[in-house]
């Protein structure tokens, strides 16, 4: 996949596609609130080099791709 | 040419072993039904070579079957077409303010999945058409001709994995591969009346398949009859089992707080009591995983194709989606993967206590026709756009098997699809169930191929 560290988007956007965009984040940011779900990393998370963030979304996935294994 | 083929690949397997139907026959007469029927239903991008000489093999499942694919897996010397026009490529080129990634080399070989059903025999015929880059709910495409549903040139065409549906419901092959990342398989194959296997996470290998959101895409596969599926997926996950052995496994079903127009629920329902033992309220699981499958899905997306979308050659639901998913907080991606075992653990263990199979809603209401749910048509309503795709993408990010399959039909005729779901790894129990479903609502031989639309 492409880095995650792309650049902003918001350069490239018109006035029009950035209040699509909002909206949109908007719509998700409620989506998120009313499932009572919570993105907000802890602060240990933020604070944490780009590339031990990488190194975590990995392992992450692996956790995820063995728990299912588990069925196998 | 006038040859009747079996309905299903274990029955053309035995006519051909027994020497009632001729190898060169049988390919020749697939091909040309491919080739027909192609044109008048757009849904095929390339058509290939096929060896008539090559003879039948008994030892191998498939040896005769003809299939054809979604085009977006490689074929030797082949990139995937992705349902993209050339026009937009060329026209763009000149128009570009941003360096654009470089073009996805030639591929040698095909991807491994379709690797693996011509080491078991089959023939590929061809590549069928899809949703531009795998990203809608429609066969719509701005580039190419849109394929036609054969039940209906008024009826849309679900995606993305659209020409793979209308390839098998018209008959011009006996099954498909398909990709899913939030319903493409199942909702292409619900509106064409077929079935379609969304198969676990990471069981079938996706290497040589174009990614939309890799933490979520599935191959898929399409058929008429659920045994059919059971011979392509046994070619294809060779280290599993296609049935559940002597004991039928438990279901449970989930009608409780699910939307369903009255029309839909008066076919479903009965159905779900039926075959369902025990009732679940899933309400709470696939809330919290449709959002945390959105948030992965336009997130990946806008990586995947941020050369494109910032170039100005992405198409609008990749603008669309990727977008936000490139101003989204790039924490979002992180926890929505990092809660994921979470949640399917939490989910795995309600659900499946005391069931081995879930009926779950997948269509929530009619077939819709194509000018209600194809962008920019005179009639089109969001609302049925978004319906195709209700009940899907949660069990994505879940990472669960999930079997499409019809179970009747509505007061138009038309037909009505629920969708069954597995713990990881157990399509075995899918297909079983599935099966014994087939058998008692539709028939030993699952769906007859159709084709309403003239030439």
């Amino acid at each position: 996949m492409a880095s995650d560290r792309t650049p902003p988007i918001e350069q490239h956007l018109t006035d029009q596609q950035q209040r699509r965009v909002d909206k949109s984040l908007a719509r998700l940011q409620s989506a998120l609130d009313a499932a009572g779900l919570d993105l907000t990393p802890t602060p240990s998370e933020t604070a944490a080099p780009i590339k031990k963030q990488e190194k975590e979304e990995k392992e992450e996935k692996n956790t995820f791709e063995q728990y299912l294994a588990t069925f196998r | 040419m006038n040859v009747k083929l079996p309905p299903t690949i274990s029955g053309l397997h035995q006519e051909l072993a027994q020497g009632h139907l001729d190898y060169p026959t049988v390919v020749a007469h697939q091909r040309e039904q491919f080739h027909r029927l192609g044109q008048r239903l757009e849904t095929v991008t390339h058509y290939l070579p096929v060896d008539v000489n090559r003879g039948f093999d008994k030892n191998k499942p498939l040896s005769g079957v003809g299939l054809a694919h979604k085009d977006i897996f490689d074929l030797p010397g082949r990139s995937p077409g992705l349902g993209r026009g050339a026009d937009r490529e060329q026209r763009q080129e000149k128009d570009r303010f941003i360096p654009a990634a470089p073009t996805h080399t030639v591929p040698k070989h095909s991807a491994p999945a379709i690797q693996a059903l011509q080491q078991a025999g089959a023939l590929n015929l061809g590549a069928l058409a899809m949703a531009e880059d795998a990203c809608a709910a429609t066969g719509q495409t701005a580039q190419l001709p849109s394929a036609l549903n054969p039940l209906g040139k008024h009826l849309a065409v679900g995606g993305s994995s659209s020409g793979s549906a209308v390839a098998v419901a018209a008959g011009m092959v006996y099954g498909s591969l398909g990709t899913d990342t939030a319903g493409s398989v199942r909702i292409p194959a619900m509106t064409c009346g077929v079935m379609g296997l969304k198969t676990t996470h990471g069981l079938i290998s996706t290497q040589g398949v174009t990614p939309l959101s890799p933490s979520l895409d599935s191959v898929g596969l399409l058929a008429r009859s659920v045994q059919d599926l059971a011979c392509l997926f046994g070619a294809l996950a060779k280290d599993r089992p296609i049935d559940a052995g002597a004991s039928q496994p438990r279901t449970a079903y989930w009608l409780k707080g699910v939307s369903l127009n009255d029309n839909i629920r008066a076919v479903v329902e009965p159905i779900l009591l039926a075959y369902g033992s025990a009732s679940l309220d899933l309400s709470t699981h696939e809330h919290r995983a449709t959002v945390l499958q959105q948030v992965i899905m336009v997130r990946e997306t806008g990586l995947i194709h941020s050369d494109r979308i910032l170039s100005g050659r992405a198409c609008r639901q990749v603008v669309d989606l990727g977008t936000v998913g490139l101003a989204a907080p790039v924490h979002w991606l992180k926890e929505a993967l990092r809660i994921r075992t979470r949640c399917a653990r939490a989910f795995i263990e309600y659900a499946f206590a005391s069931a081995d199979v879930l009926l779950l809603p997948l269509q929530v209401a009619s077939l819709p026709r194509a000018d209600e749910v194809y962008t920019g048509a005179a009639n089109f309503e969001p609302r049925k756009l978004l319906a195709l795709h209700r009940y899907c993408g949660w069990l994505n990010y879940l990472g669960l098997p999930a079997l499409a399959l019809p179970v009747g039909f509505d007061a138009e005729g038309l037909p009505v699809s629920i969708q069954l779901v597995a713990r990881p790894f157990h399509e075995h129990h899918l297909l079983a169930v599935g099966q014994k479903m087939q058998q008692d609502l539709l028939g030993t031989n699952g769906i007859a191929p159709v084709c309403h639309i003239q030439e």
